[in-house]
């Protein structure tokens, strides 16, 4: 196994995992193995990985919807094993499901989560408004959810999490599947809150977001994290010199097989990625693409960016497992 | 001041109850449907089993005391109900109409050939009966055993009078206490109820335990949108969230209840059938419609806890009302079960339910006569939650 790259943060921790493992009943494997990172507070971070990585079940201990097995959490000084009540009331999420009531307007549904979180009567209103506001949903606040757009859900389900303004704020892909506007208006609501110093934990599969939001990621593959530290960090050790290849067709076996010992990742059907490539191996891929006779639309390479960095990470823990 | 998780989760109930309204059309309309469809259709089988005695009508061309006698003879007999009509005609059109089993003609020479001694060699009848199309051989057998009896015995009154004997009172009276009754299951014919009386509270209570149907879906679907996952991370606990769903549809089953009588009492006979009659203490009402509430909520509870998907939500709790319903006398009446399925029944919380209602509505029962109901709806109702509080909470 590849040693894994550990850049702890500078200031002092404000989410401590140490160890974590966490197993599901009949599972062949731990959906979280050892696992361990800090984030220093106010800090943006993103939490990369694969779809099946165990992120989800990460952030199912950090919110306390799930107990603890091994290992400790802690969020601003309360310990998940100690005070699970405590560690609930630093954070909200938005999940990546829309967790709300599609049945119920918007604002019965911020009205019932307001409640939910049992909100001071005078200040609710208030954190209403607030939230509201956030994210812009004021015009239709009265009418059904389930009539909103895909973009207006998604700000309904950041506004919820907004409610019981948290400290620590975890945000599970809050912007797949949506429109650029209320994209642009996620991200940007998101830079708010950061700058208002909330400390945000945050997955996405939109590099470019996690590039712009974050300061530092933790890269998990099968329920290990196998790269961490701050953006710069991660790009400078594992971005550089990534060659892309994009065909004008979906890739046949022969393709596949011929990319394979390169280390080629498929981002889809026609794009083929490979970490840390150089001369030669850019020679032995454009071989590979020319005996499959694949239809090559165009190819890049060298840019130091943190999906190629992802891509690279991932590559090389898939070759190690 | 902090807002109340729990109040919080009512009223978000309550509003999506108020927005689904087939879900609250089935838990008023279909029970209501029921009550009327059985009321009405089996209003004359519950009536004949209650002890509605046989239509018979008797049309009397002579008008002569040995008819009139004739006739009260017959109506001494609690078995037949009889009914006076001038015109034969007019018989047949009522025995097509299926008001009456039999309809018996007493011919003008009645009054003279009944105490005729050469009655003995003739071969013309004396009276005629004409038997409706939908009369069973059986009970015409029965009918007719009771006529000869009785023109036999008004014979020999006249033939005893003839011989001086004038008074025949202490023999009828010493012949009604040579045949004893018993019946072989309890309170099975000595308060049979009507129509009404059965159908309203086995359809009431069939649709307080169909309130599993919508309270477990809507349950599956806050799993299915992620809202109960995003509820554990607030600190909005196990507790809260089951008061915010079971108070609702508690009082939805009070409604239900309220709804459901008053329909027994005041729609059914302005269609045509009997009206339900509220006998029985009110506290009684009140404590059973409660446990009876307790019960049905307790077992909606657990099938949601327990049911992954609103399909598997829906089979389980539909096919489970019906076959309690089947087994526990709302489907078919308790008292026309076998022994062996009458026993089946006392493991059916329906059956509890209805035979508190029946001891109230029947026999005018207070609190103490349906205590045995009480206590066995409500320690299946909170055995039930138990169960689902159990799974529910390590999924926290």
């Amino acid at each position: 196994m590849r040693s894994v790259t550990d850049i702890s943060a500078p200031e002092p921790a404000f989410i401590r995992v140490a160890g974590v493992r966490h197993a599901y009943r009949g599972a062949p494997a731990p959906a979280l193995d050892g696992v361990s990172f800090d984030i220093a507070q106010g800090a943006c971070f993103g939490l990369l990985g694969p779809n099946g990585a165990g992120k989800s079940t990460l952030f199912a201990l950090l919110t306390g919807v799930r107990k603890l097995q091994s290992g400790e959490i802690s969020v601003g000084g309360i310990s998940a094993r100690a005070d699970l009540p405590g560690l609930r009331a630093q954070g909200a999420i938005a999940p990546q499901d829309l967790a709300f009531y599609p049945d119920l307007t918007g604002r019965e549904n911020l009205d019932f989560f307001a409640g939910a979180y049992r909100l001071d009567r005078a200040a609710w209103r208030e954190a209403m408004a607030r939230a509201v506001e956030t994210c812009q949903l004021s015009e239709v606040l009265d009418r059904r959810a389930e009539t909103y757009s895909g973009g207006l859900k998604r700000r309904l389900n950041l506004a919820i999490a907004l409610l019981n303004e948290p400290r620590v704020l975890y945000l599970d892909e809050p912007t797949v599947g949506i429109d650029a506007r209320s994209r642009r208006l996620i991200v940007d609501a998101i830079a708010a809150l950061k700058a208002e110093g909330v400390t945000i934990i945050y997955t996405s599969h939109y590099m470019e977001e996690v590039e712009a939001l974050c300061d530092g990621a933790a890269i998990i593959d099968r329920g290990r994290v196998v790269a961490q530290g701050s953006i710069r960090e991660i790009v400078r050790a594992h971005g550089g010199g990534a060659l892309e290849l994009v065909f004008a067709a979906p890739a046949g076996d022969g393709l596949r097989a011929g990319l394979a010992p390169l280390g080629a990742v498929w981002r889809d059907e026609q794009t083929a990625a490979i970490a840390a490539a150089d001369g030669e191996t850019i020679a032995r891929a454009v071989d590979a693409v020319t005996q499959s006779g694949a239809p090559l639309a165009h190819m890049n390479f060298g840019q130091a960016r943190l999906e190629a960095a992802y891509l690279s990470v991932l590559g090389q823990s898939g070759d190690e497992a | 001041m902090r807002r109340s998780a729990t109040l919080a989760a009512i009223i978000k109930e309550l509003r999506l109850i108020r927005r689904d309204p087939h879900g609250l059309a089935l838990l008023f309309v279909l029970p209501l449907v029921f009550i009327l469809i059985m009321s009405l259709a089996m209003r004359d089988l519950y009536a004949t089993r209650a002890g509605a005695g046989v239509g018979v009508l008797v049309i009397d061309r002579g008008g002569g005391a040995q008819a009139e006698a004739l006739y009260q003879r017959l109506a001494a007999n609690q078995g037949f109900a009889l009914t006076r009509l001038a015109e034969a005609a007019d018989a047949r059109a009522a025995l097509r109409a299926g008001d009456y089993a039999f309809a018996v003609e007493l011919p003008a020479d009645f009054e003279t050939r009944i105490g005729e001694a050469a009655l003995l060699a003739s071969q013309s009848a004396l009276v005629r009966v004409t038997v409706a199309a939908d009369t069973s051989r059986q009970l015409e057998l029965i009918f007719n055993a009771a006529l000869r009896e009785a023109l036999q015995r008004q014979r020999a009154e006249i033939m005893l009078t003839r011989m001086g004997v004038t008074s025949l009172a202490a023999e009828d009276e010493a012949s009604s206490r040579r045949v004893e009754t018993v019946y072989a299951y309890e309170g099975a014919r000595a308060a049979a109820p009507s129509a009404v009386q059965q159908n309203v509270p086995a359809w009431l209570v069939f649709a307080l335990f169909f309130v599993a149907v919508p309270f477990s879906n809507a349950f599956i679907k806050e799993r299915q949108h992620g809202a109960l996952a995003r509820l554990r991370s607030t600190n909005m606990g196990a507790g809260a969230q089951f008061a915010g769903k079971l108070a609702p549809y508690f009082a939805i089953n009070q409604i239900q209840v309220v709804l459901m009588l008053l329909a027994g009492a005041f729609l059914v006979p302005l269609l045509g059938g009997e009206a339900l009659a509220l006998n029985g203490a009110p506290l009684g009402f009140i404590l059973l419609s409660t446990a009876l509430s307790i019960a049905a909520l307790g077992m909606a509870m657990l099938i949601a806890v327990i049911a992954r998907t609103s399909e598997q939500a829906t089979l389980t709790a539909g096919v489970g009302n019906i076959v309690l319903a089947a087994i526990g006398g709302v489907m078919v009446p308790k008292f026309v079960m076998p022994e062996a399925m009458q026993t089946l029944a006392g493991f059916s919380p329906m059956a509890w339910g209805v035979d508190g209602f029946l001891e109230l509505l029947l026999r005018g029962g207070g609190v103490l006569d349906i205590q045995m109901e009480l206590l066995k709806l409500t320690g299946f109702g909170l055995a039930a939650l138990a169960l689902a509080w159990a799974l529910y909470r390590p999924q926290e």
